[in-house]
């Protein structure tokens, strides 16, 4: 298990995301190592955490870096909304468990907006 | 059929490529390298990814327009900006570019002769505030001239294109969307007229009858004197009449889209003027095919966006893998076949140069609190949403569609605004399904005998007698009957009834106010295109604005002009006087 604290990821956004995101095509994110398991139960630990996922990596950089217009990034579902291709480290984020994906050191995610036709 | 998991509508090949994956992780073709790439449940590696859509563009092609064919034509290929038709681009140019042993072997005649690229731009109807960060991230660079700076200043995307266009050596013809008010533009290839509005019924009664009225057209001549001249740079050769300034055009473009109460009205008439352009530039480049960068992904919202705005009539001429609708024209859409994601990866791995900001989206034009989107965007969202669960969505809408075959409708009878084929009978079918306006002015002025026949033959529900307002109601409706005698303007020509099925329904959302009143009244606050006003004087019978406009001056003396265009335009009347006077 990693003992370091943060993560670095470099997230790449295209197809019309950037615009999203101040017409940065690339950033550099120390990304939590770690996020809160979530429980309805109010009693349970506070401390107990889990790896960062896809899905940790996508609420955090809503919340974090997203400059306008969260609902054209992340859909309902937490996950990135309909039409967004993600790729980790070059691979279609479908082949590499999509959303449970656990994130690594260095690692290389980019998003691109497909809805734009023509 | 159920919604199981396994989708119900996975093809032979894709069952077969799943089964294939023997080694899950596996690219299904070397099956030696790790994929990387997964479309409708095939893995691939990144070469092999290339190879299959590769060969899947040269299929599309050559079922769109055989090998066999002996001589070659010149294709243009329409370029947005977007990856699709970046894609197309780049494929026609790997297509065009066999090797030379390959090409001296086999004595393969030239499949197509010049390729053409072709773009319209649209930044004019740019959302302005990203127009403004655009000139924040643009303020620090002033190295340039000022032309170029001017282009990036509006968000122009004209260089971008022509600059990719150039990388290929191809041909680039751009144009951008306002010039659709030039007169080159029209069929005729010089019309110097555009068409306003008029509503069969002065205003007051429209209110009161509910439903949809008549709408009557004119043709105005561009004044051969324009105010302006055109901004240094735009100057034309043409010496015929001066040519409207940039501003101008730009403007009667946004009083068009003004009138237009929806955003899918807007985004609909924007549609059909880009097809347009896009028509014309091909003709005019000599072009006898055109190909669209429509990607599965994208015929696919299309079929059902159509469908759901009433224009399933055409929807073959506008999603099919050919069609000759266009006289002299074959669109060709050999991107069918691939999906917008596999269209995006081929940009990312071929280092595919796209233009980020390209096509006009309209939401910022409407006012509103809340987010209104369009029936096409919301089909689009449909879409995607359906496909991210069930990956065959968009093809299996394809594949139903294809089967549609184009309706038996002649070229000439084309809708004014669309270019669309008119479904014959849309008018019976609509009388039957709908309660119909009472007779045109010109009947009642023709039985001189106004008040009588104005206000009580009509059983309709549009006769201002029905209305409880009746006082205020009934001395305008005298009031207009008589003023309209005096209007010296040419009798209107129809309009209405020339268009097509989905245009009439899309019409119910262009704003009766900003129209002009059969009376004069009211002027019209906006003017459709030149390529409009010439189909509509083309389906009337008119050769040419001269021939509509001698029509009138040889017979003003002894006939009423009202009278001689009226017989020739009864066929086009929706409702004519017989059937609703009883
Ligand atoms: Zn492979
Ligand atoms: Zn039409």
């Amino acid at each position: 298990m990693a003992t370091k604290d943060t993560l670095q990821i470099e997230l790449q956004f295209s197809g019309g995301m950037e615009l999203l995101f101040d017409n940065q095509k690339t950033i550099q994110a120390d990304v939590p190592a770690f996020f809160p398991i979530v429980t309805k139960d109010t009693d349970t630990n506070q401390q107990e955490r889990h790896a960062a996922t896809i899905r940790d990596l996508i609420a955090w950089t809503s919340i974090e870096l997203l400059k306008e217009r969260p609902e054209l990034f992340i859909g309902d579902d937490g996950s990135v909304r309909a039409g967004i291709l993600v790729l980790i480290n070059g691979a279609d984020w479908e082949l590499e468990g999509e959303l449970e994906y656990e994130l690594q050191d260095k690692d290389e995610i980019v998003f691109i907006s497909t809805l734009h036709g023509g | 059929m159920s919604c199981s998991i396994d989708e119900p509508t996975m093809t032979v090949a894709e069952k077969r490529a799943k089964a294939r994956a023997v080694h899950v992780g596996f690219c299904c073709k070397c099956k030696t390298t790790r994929s990387t790439i997964i479309v409708r449940y095939a893995e691939y590696c990144d070469p092999c990814f290339l190879i299959a859509l590769d060969s899947k563009f040269r299929t599309a092609l050559r079922n769109a327009r055989p090998y066999r064919v002996t001589n070659p034509e010149n294709v243009m290929l329409a370029f947005s900006g977007g990856s699709s038709s970046r894609s197309l681009i780049h494929l026609f140019d790997v297509f065009h570019s066999l090797p030379p042993e390959v090409t001296s072997n086999k004595q393969q005649p030239k499949i197509y002769n010049d390729i053409h690229v072709c773009h319209v731009d649209e930044s004019c109807l740019f959302e302005p505030s990203s127009l403004q960060t655009q000139i924040q991230s643009q303020g620090q660079n002033d190295s340039h001239s000022k032309e170029i700076k001017e282009e990036k200043l509006d968000g122009s995307t004209m260089e971008q294109a022509r600059s990719i266009a150039a990388h290929y050596n191809y041909l680039f013809h751009g144009v951008r969307i306002e010039d659709i008010y030039d007169p080159e533009w029209a069929d005729s290839h010089c019309f110097e007229a555009v068409a306003t509005l008029v509503t069969s019924l002065p205003k007051d009664q429209l209110a009161i009858s509910g439903e949809a009225p008549e709408l009557l057209s004119h043709i105005h001549p561009m004044s051969p004197l324009s105010t302006s001249s055109g901004p240094p740079g735009l100057s034309s050769e043409t010496t015929r009449r001066q040519k409207m300034s940039r501003q101008e055009k730009i403007a009667k473009l946004k009083a068009l889209l003004a009138a237009c109460t929806t955003l899918t009205a807007k985004e609909t008439i924007l549609g059909h003027i880009r097809s347009s352009l896009l028509a014309q530039l091909a003709k005019r480049a000599d072009c006898t095919i055109l190909a669209l960068g429509d990607s599965a992904t994208r015929v696919a919202i299309q079929i059902i966006g159509l469908t759901a705005i009433g224009r399933g009539f055409s929807l073959p001429h506008e999603t099919s893998l050919e069609s000759n609708w266009i006289q002299g024209c074959k669109v060709i859409r050999p991107l069918k076949d691939c999906l917008a994601k596999e269209l995006d990866t081929l940009c990312r791995l071929s280092n595919l140069e796209v233009i980020e900001k390209h096509t006009a989206r309209l939401g910022w034009t409407i006012q509103s609190k809340g987010e209104i989107k369009s029936i096409k965007q919301l089909t689009e969202e449909f879409i995607i949403g359906l496909d991210k669960d069930f990956p065959s969505t968009a093809a299996t809408v394809c594949r139903t569609a294809a089967k549609l075959t184009p309706p038996d409708v002649q070229y000439q009878d084309k809708c004014p605004l669309c270019h669309g084929p008119v479904q014959a009978g849309v008018q019976e079918w609509k009388k039957r399904i709908t309660v119909t306006t009472p007779p045109s002015r010109d009947d009642q002025e023709t039985a001189k005998d106004f008040n009588d026949t104005c206000c009580s033959s009509t059983v309709g529900t549009s006769c201002c007698s029905n209305s409880n307002r009746s006082i205020n109601s009934s001395s305008s409706c005298t009031q207009n009957s008589t003023k309209s005698h005096s209007t010296d303007e040419k009798p209107p020509l129809p309009f209405s009834s020339l268009l097509c099925y989905g245009c009439l329904t899309n019409l119910r959302d262009l704003n009766l106010k900003s129209m002009g009143s059969l009376n004069g009244d009211e002027t019209s606050q906006f003017e459709l295109p030149p390529y409009v006003a010439w189909t509509i004087l083309d389906r009337v019978g008119y050769k040419s604005l001269e021939d509509y406009e001698n029509a009138f001056v040889a017979k003003d003396t002894d006939v009423d002009p009202r009278e001689s265009l009226r017989e020739q335009i009864q066929e086009f009347l929706i409702a004519s006087d017989s059937e609703s006077e009883e």
